[in-house]
Order: structure tokens, then C-alpha cells, then sequence
């Protein structure tokens, strides 16, 4: 799969340098981190992988992994809990309702949905097909 | 199986999700362009929060979630299933768009309003620290990764609602959010841990 720009683009410019890493080990990263392929059990902070699943005690990851490494994870969750409370601006719900457009949206039959309402279509279809098909040989000979 | 967006317990609750979806669209379809507000009201936040994780931007996300359900009105005659999964797929393949044409990295989260929960002005300090090194290390993930960590993660999604939400696997989705956690330890662990 392809890197996105957001990825790459700006990312040196923009503070990233103080994290680590250089253009050179995002595209191995970027590599590694596309290809979904099994992961080997007991390799990787599995134990780690397991309590943040809620999976494991803390104090079992704590042995497994080490402090520093769960009490990282525990901040990290710390701060995706608070954007978890985040709720959409009212004056947002008002600009979606003023920009629909005037028009009712009108109900699609799907070509799919009539023919399974009507498998008798279906037959017809196949016939015609089967038809031009044996015309089509005629002609040829 | 528990609802995508609205917490519910049983089969018997998302059942009466749906159909309660179904009744609205039915109305806006017969001409209620107020009733879709019904739909904004259900929907609207956990999708907003979709976008944030995802582009890092409350602007971004206003606007994509505004042109999202813009989106779904114009074309609600033809949601065949679940409104919520639906709308939902709408809203991620914006943000996907998005970060695939954007040319640099949107990272603000300065617009934050919600209450501290840390006592001390150096607690908070720490906290406005690590906030601003997890964004910036979200965005140098790919964007498949960066979606699964952020709906697992932010959204505290149950794999199995990412599964129905994506339309994958919950074993491809654990990958997943296991090398995003990996890629963004790496990133952040020199400094925090």
C-alpha cells in the first residue's frame, strides 16, 4: 500500500524531528506496519497487547513489560479517554440542517432488489441472452 | 452484538435502532427534511469524534462530518442495512480522502475545551505535552492503522464493531491496531518511557 502524504509530507518540518525517526526509517516503518500478516505469538508485547485488549491484569502486564512501558500506555489512555468525551459543536448541527439542499431525496430501487422481487425477470433476461447468442452463431456459419 | 454507535446491550436493542433509523428515513423520504435532524442528534458525535482522531483537526472534522451527512441526505433512498454502519462509511472514507490529498500534516488539537482533570499546572503541562507527541506520532501512521487505533483507542469500539463498521475481519483488526500501538511505542517510548 501506498504511504499517504499526511504521513510523509510536513512531518519534518513540523516538529516530528524531536520524535524518532527520519524519512528513511518511515518508509521502512510505513513498510512494516502495511502488511497484515499473523503475528507470532509471545512476540512483540504480547503481554502488553493483552491488557490494553483488557485481556490481563495491570499488575501481570506490569511484570511481563516493565513499568515504564505500561505506565506509558496507561497516560496514552489517559488522554484517549478525554477526547472519548469530546462532543460534536451545537452551531454544527445547525450548519448541516441549514446547508441540506431543498430537494427530498428520492427512494433508489436498486436494479439487485427488482430482480429479486421478480425472479421471473431473470428468466426472461436469460432467455433473450441465450437467444442473441444462438443468432449470433447462425449468422456466423 | 451490541450497536455500532449507540451502546446497547442485545440483538433485541440494535433491532430497535434500526428500526427506529428505518421510521425516520421513512419520514424524510415522504418529505420531512426536519426529521433528518433526528438522525444528526443520534449519530453525530461519535462520528465527529471519528473524524477528530483521524484528522487531528476540529475544523477538518466540522467539515467533514457537515459534507458527510449532506452526503447521506442526498443519497438516504438508497441505504440498504444498518443507517449507522452506513453513515459511518461515509465518514471514514472522507477522512481517508483526506489525508490522502492533504500535503501537510493538520495537527491541532488547541481548540481543546474540555475540563482538566489534572490538578497541578504542571500535571496539565505534561498532559498538553503528550497529547501533541501522540498526534503528531498518530499522524505518521498509515491511514489504516491510524483508523483502527483511533476506533479502538479514542472511540473504545469492541473489535467487533470495528469488524461490522469496516467490513473485515476482528483478526485483521487486532493486527492492526497491535502495529499501530508497536509503530507509535517506538515513536513515543524514547521520551516517555
Amino acid at each position: 500500500m501506498r504511504r499517504d502524504d499526511a504521513s510523509v509530507a510536513g512531518d519534518e518540518g513540523e516538529g516530528v524531528g524531536r520524535l524518532r525517526g527520519g524519512k528513511k526509517n518511515d518508509e521502512r516503518e510505513s513498510r512494516l506496519m502495511d502488511r497484515e500478516v499473523p503475528l507470532v505469538a509471545g512476540v512483540g508485547h504480547a503481554a502488553l497487547h493483552d491488557w490494553l485488549d483488557g485481556e490481563l491484569d495491570q499488575s501481570r502486564a506490569r511484570d511481563a513489560e516493565g513499568a515504564s512501558q505500561v505506565d506509558l500506555w496507561a497516560r496514552i489512555n489517559a488522554e484517549s479517554e478525554m477526547l472519548r468525551r469530546r462532543t460534536t459543536p451545537m452551531y454544527v448541527h445547525k450548519a448541516i440542517m441549514s446547508a441540506l439542499p431543498d430537494e427530498t431525496p428520492s427512494p433508489v430501487a436498486q436494479w439487485t432488489t427488482a430482480l429479486r422481487e421478480n425472479p421471473g425477470t431473470i428468466a426472461v433476461i436469460a432467455g433473450v441472452i441465450l437467444a442473441v447468442g444462438a443468432l449470433a452463431l447462425v449468422m456466423m456459419r | 452484538m451490541s450497536a455500532v454507535v449507540i451502546p446497547a446491550t442485545g440483538a433485541g436493542e440494535v433491532e430497535s435502532t434500526e428500526q427506529m433509523d428505518q421510521e425516520v428515513i421513512s419520514r424524510v423520504l415522504a418529505g420531512s427534511k426536519d426529521a433528518f435532524g433526528v438522525l444528526i442528534s443520534r449519530y453525530s458525535d461519535p462520528l465527529y469524534r471519528h473524524a477528530l482522531g483521524m484528522t487531528g483537526s476540529p475544523d477538518v472534522a466540522e467539515d467533514i462530518l457537515q459534507a458527510s451527512f449532506i452526503k447521506a441526505y442526498q443519497h438516504l433512498g438508497e441505504v440498504r442495512g444498518r443507517f449507522d454502519a452506513w453513515v459511518f462509511r461515509i465518514v471514514a472514507n472522507s477522512c481517508k480522502d483526506w489525508l490522502k490529498n492533504i500535503r501537510r500534516t493538520h495537527v491541532s488539537y488547541d481548540e481543546d475545551d474540555q475540563p482538566s482533570v489534572y490538578s497541578t499546572p504542571e500535571e496539565e503541562m505534561d498532559r498538553n505535552e503528550l497529547r501533541t507527541d501522540l498526534q503528531y506520532a498518530l499522524a505518521r501512521l498509515a491511514p489504516s492503522l491510524r483508523e483502527a487505533f483511533v476506533m479502538k483507542h479514542v472511540e473504545g469500539r469492541s473489535y467487533e464493531e470495528m469488524a461490522i463498521l469496516l467490513e473485515t475481519t476482528v483478526g485483521a483488526l487486532k493486527m492492526r491496531v497491535h502495529r499501530a500501538r508497536e509503530a507509535l511505542q517506538q515513536l513515543l517510548e524514547e521520551k516517555y518511557a
